[in-house]
């Protein structure tokens, strides 16, 4: 994939110790962790619904997604994001900066990269000190909430 | 959107309300009801269209509305009792006219392409009008003068080419003055009358969007109050605990309002049908009355919208197919005029809309053909529907039975899209029919999408909502209660006899996977109390046991994703008072997850299960089984397997004739012999017990229906699987089982039937069997696995007839560890079921095909799902055949193609 030179922003954030952003305009509004209603039956990804001021949102462990030790942080956040019309919570460790990085810094994900997650990102820049993976929010919402078909 | 652009939709929507009430007007008007209010209403809606529309330069609809209401004129100053049909009826083609010139213009095409037709349509206008005129001078000849200033009217704007015009012209002319004069004094006039009673002023216009925001505010307002009410207790607080009731009475009353706002009486949409139905009626050259009753039932706009153009589709689709002409009405004995009612009426927190008509109804015969016609169903697949699964084909895509697609209906979209449109909105649609009598498709739809009436329930903490659509009622089951009520355990399943009945249970807990179904019974037996929800849903009731019932409301249907659907168990969400949120159980999903036994674990858990626990072989060897009860001449109750019940049915005594002595009835294009269970079982009969019906089951073997004609149909029954066979004082019995403290005789229904195929020659020939055991040198080894005992009883029984050394296995699990423990290939042939527990059999066909020493041998599928797309994923996972069970001929020479 051949990216441009336009500088682009991304929303950052961490889950166990890792840095993932997603494009700054799909991100509605960042919050601590709100009550969140269990799904019974549903796979643990799947952290449950959040009433968000009378919307209901979808809540995603990231962890879970990505297979990641979940050796959970005491206190953990929110990003909601609206995604053709459904609202995600994404459930994260610690919101860092919105940084903009350059076109030319990316890359494709690596193939070493076990496929199931390979798909759930768009790729990777390569900012000074760190790898900053760029989630694929429309794949995720695809996979999470059924809506392909 | 710029201005002109809005001020233009604006006056489309104004239009649209103006031709609504014009056509009921004129409906009212040609059932002769009307009154001077009605014609005045009439006038002025005309005046007002034909200022707006050439207020925006749209002169044909301007030049129309304006012929039509000067051809009012007498009518509303005069006799308005003698209206002539072909003028009523030049203002409904008028009125038609300009509906279809709305409809260019909303398509962006503007007036001109329908000039022709404005003009054809203005003529024909005035040639009526000429017409009834000339009675109305002969009738009232002090109205001549105004009648004239109409037409002269016409004639100035030059509308008219028709000679009969030019003759009133001369009259015309000679009062142009007065003219002039008369449309001012009227114009003040009718602007007057506007403003005092003309509906559309009392109303304004707002968008749905503003509304459903303004809805969402309201349920933030209610969360809100209700924590204001809540710290208000805590304070103590005299003068703020006051304010807080106020707050939370305003509050409830604003949320009451602002449904309101959604609502419209349904009469809004349903009254256009008069006009409709008129239309058709006249095109096809047919009689068609169309009653509405309820017209003033309310349902949310958005719903209303939803429903309207399914509606017209029914209703088209009556006129057309299911109205005869009036000749055929005549000859059947009917009225010359055919009937359409529209009945609407709340209930259950449902809007019920009914369509009938005393049309033909539905041509099942036909419907059958057209079906296979269609590639949609095999015929053997039609002749095991109901005459409801038969009408429930008109729903499926592509189907039409019109044999001509005419300009009214049938053009290939139809009643699929009606139900996929009422699906959508969470309706059902029905539809009964009786053969020359007429049919009725009954509509229910929920009040709105968005407000459900629930009642909300604890399972452990958390909170779920279960419409009160599904709900039938709440039993409470006290432990050591006097009056006897008690939650029983039939193979560990909970039950409760409710009147009678044996109604099963599900443990919610159970269903959301908190709970393993070998705990039920204990946690069930250490609660003080049991709270059972009793649902119905498709077809099906059932208990569902819950913690705690907690209260019933209105809950707010919210949109969650797609994702949680899928679970089959949570039709949706909603917020709490306390702004938590709550799932809304899917009682059809818990209905189908529970009853139907469906097992939600994956693979790889039921196999880690499975290994834990060696007893569960024995457990399922003691699996319950389903019997079909009915009663005989012999006292007590007998029974069969249900799994072989293909159909009951009930015949009349007329319909049973006689091939030889032998009893038939035609049944579906073919004859179907009766066995007569008395007969077979050398049962004495009864005195009085002659009826006029004759119930029969009909029961399929080896692709060839038997009715078995019994005295009556009981019961359906789960029977613990083992049968006592030490009792069996008669040959074609099976054995006794005991239920509810009765013993039923199970008869042994395929003996009867083998023994009656003999007599009928449908016999399998020894010849077959013994070729067979010549053919093979030494005696093969058959492994079966099937979980029914049933089945697995007869399978076996004719496989050791045909001479194999048979090992059974209750499931795939069994069957695969019976096959990996045996060190060398033991099996020659493996004959499996599709559907089992805790491995079915394509998971088996797969892991056998994967150990080498089994690469070739040859495996079977006898199975009851027998679709080509199952069959096609059989032969993908390793089936040699894929073949339907108990059809013993085709088994066996399967078998020898295979083994020979």
């Amino acid at each position: 994939m051949k990216h441009s030179d336009e500088k682009k922003l991304y929303s950052t954030f961490r889950i166990a110790g890792r840095l993932y952003g997603i494009d700054v305009m799909s991100v509605q509004e960042v919050t601590k962790s709100l009550p969140c209603t269990r799904v019974p039956l549903a796979p643990k990804y799947f952290r449950g619904l959040i009433n968000l001021r009378g919307q209901i949102a979808t809540a995603i462990e990231l962890k879970e997604l990505f297979d990641l030790s979940s050796a959970s942080a005491k206190e953990t956040m929110s990003v909601f994001c609206e995604i053709k019309g459904s609202l995600l919570s994404l459930i994260v460790d610690e919101i860092c900066d919105v940084v903009e990085v350059d076109g030319s810094s990316f890359e494709d994900i690596p193939d070493t990269v076990p496929k199931k997650i390979r798909s759930l990102m768009s790729g990777v820049y390569k900012i000074p000190g760190d790898l900053l993976s760029i989630l694929e929010v429309d794949k995720i919402t695809e996979i999470v909430l059924g809506t392909k078909k | 959107m710029n201005a002109i652009d809005s001020a233009l939709n604006e006056f489309m929507a104004e239009c649209q309300e103006i031709l609504d009430r014009v056509g009921q007007s004129l409906s009212i008007i040609e059932a002769g009801k009307h009154d001077q209010l009605i014609v005045g209403s009439l006038y002025r809606d005309m005046h007002t269209l034909k200022g707006t529309a050439q207020l925006f330069g749209f002169s044909f609809i301007g030049n129309l509305a304006h012929a039509m209401e000067s051809s009012l004129e007498p009518l509303r100053k005069g006799n308005t009792k003698n209206i002539d049909v072909t003028f009523l009826s030049a203002l409904f083609d008028s009125t038609q006219l300009i509906e279809k010139i709305f409809e260019s213009i909303r398509e962006g095409k503007g007036e001109l392409p329908l000039k022709a037709e404005f003009e054809r349509g203005i003529s024909n206008l005035v040639n009526s009008i000429t017409f009834g005129m000339n009675k109305e001078i002969n009738l009232n000849s002090d109205h001549d003068a105004e009648c004239s200033l109409s037409l002269d009217f016409l004639k100035e704007r030059e509308f008219a080419s028709k000679p009969e015009v030019k003759v009133l012209k001369v009259i015309g002319s000679e009062k142009n003055a007065e003219k002039e004069e008369y449309m001012d004094t009227e114009k003040v006039e009718t602007r007057k009358d506007v403003s005092s009673d003309n509906q559309s002023d009392s109303t304004i216009r707002v968008s749905v969007h503003v509304l459903d925001k303004l809805m969402n505010l309201v349920g933030e307002l209610v969360l809100v109050r209700n924590q204001v009410l809540q710290f208000s207790q805590k304070v103590e607080d005299l003068e703020f605990l006051n304010l807080g009731q106020n707050l939370n009475m305003v509050t409830t009353d604003l949320q009451a309002e602002v449904m309101r706002t959604r609502m419209q009486p349904i009469g809004s949409i349903v009254g256009k049908f008069q006009r409709v139905v008129r239309d058709i009626a006249n095109t096809l050259a047919k009689k068609i009355e169309i009653h509405i009753q309820g017209s003033e039932t309310e349902v949310d706009k958005t719903l209303l919208e939803a429903v309207k153009d399914p509606l017209t589709h029914i209703i088209r689709n009556s006129c057309d197919h299911g109205i005869e002409s009036p000749a055929e009405r005549k000859k059947n004995g009917k009225p010359e005029a055919g009937t359409i009612s529209i009945k609407a009426y709340h209930e259950g927190g449902q809007v019920v809309i009914e369509i009938s008509d005393d049309g033909k109804g539905l041509n099942l015969a036909k419907i059958s053909q057209k079906a296979i016609e269609r590639g949609l169903f095999t015929k053997d697949q039609l002749d095991r529907m109901s005459e409801r699964e038969l009408s429930g084909i008109i729903f499926m895509a592509g189907f039409s039975t019109a044999d001509q697609v005419s300009a009214v209906s049938g053009r290939g979209v139809g009643m699929d899209v009606v139900k996929t449109n009422i699906e959508k909105i969470g309706g059902t649609i029905d539809i009964s029919s009786v053969a020359n009598k007429g049919m009725r498709i009954s509509l229910r739809i929920p009040l709105t999408l968005a407000i459900v009436p629930a009642m909300i329930i604890r399972s452990g903490v958390e909170k779920f909502a279960i419409p009160q659509v599904k709900l039938v009622e709440l039993v409470r089951v006290e432990k050591g209660s006097e009056g006897g009520q008690k939650i029983e355990f039939l193979h560990g399943r909970p039950m409760l006899r409710l009147r009678g009945h044996l109604l099963p249970l599900v443990h919610l807990k159970e269903s959301l996977g908190d709970l393993e179904a070998k705990n039920v019974e204990a946690e069930i037996l250490s609660a003080d109390a049991s709270n059972v929800v009793v649902l119905h849903s498709d077809g099906v009731s059932f208990g569902l046991v819950v913690d705690d019932i907690l209260d019933t409301g209105d809950i707010v249907v919210k949109p969650v994703g797609q994702f949680i659907k899928t679970l089959e168990t949570f039709a949706g969400a909603t917020i709490m008072g306390d702004g938590s949120v709550a799932l809304i159980l899917d009682v059809a999903g818990l209905a189908k997850r529970s009853v139907g036994e469906k097992d939600v674990k994956s693979e790889s858990q039921r196999m880690s299960d499975w290994l834990n626990s060696d007893q569960n072989i024995k457990a399922k060897k003691e699996e319950s089984q389903d019997f079909l009860l009915f009663e005989t001449n012999a006292k007590g109750k007998y029974a069969l397997p249900l799994c072989l019940v293909h159909r009951l049915e009930e015949f009349s005594l007329s319909q049973v004739e006689y091939s030889g002595t032998q009893k038939v009835i035609r049944y579906r294009n073919s004859i179907l012999p009766i066995i007569t269970i008395n007969n077979a079982l050398d049962l004495h009969k009864l005195p009085n017990s002659d009826t006029s019906t004759v119930p029969v089951i009909v029961v399929q073997k080896n692709s060839r229906s038997y009715g078995i004609e019994v005295n009556g149909i009981l019961d359906v029954v789960s029977i613990d699987g083992l049968i006592d066979d030490n009792i069996r004082d008669r040959k074609g019995i099976m054995g006794s089982a005991i239920h509810h403290d009765e013993v039923i005789v199970v008869v042994d229904i395929l003996n009867i039937i083998d023994s009656e195929a003999k007599r009928l020659g449908h016999e399998i020939t020894a010849s077959e069997i013994s070729r067979t055991k010549m053919n093979s040198s030494r005696v093969l080894k058959v492994l079966l696995a099937e979980d029914t005992p049933f089945f697995r009883k007869q399978i076996l029984k004719f496989l050791e007839k045909c001479g194999f050394q048979v090992t059974v296995a209750n499931d795939g699990l069994e069957a695969l560890k019976l096959i990996k423990d045996s060190a060398e290939h033991v099996f020659d042939l493996v004959v499996s079921d599709i559907e089992m527990p805790n491995m079915d059999g394509l998971t088996l066909a797969r892991s056998i095909r994967e150990l080498e020493r089994y690469k070739l041998t040859p495996l079977i599928a006898v199975t009851s799902k027998f679709k080509q797309r199952d069959r096609e994923e059989g032969e993908r996972a390793g089936f040699n055949r894929y073949l339907e069970k108990l059809d013993e001929e085709v088994l066996l020479s399967e078998i020898n193609n295979l083994v020979g």
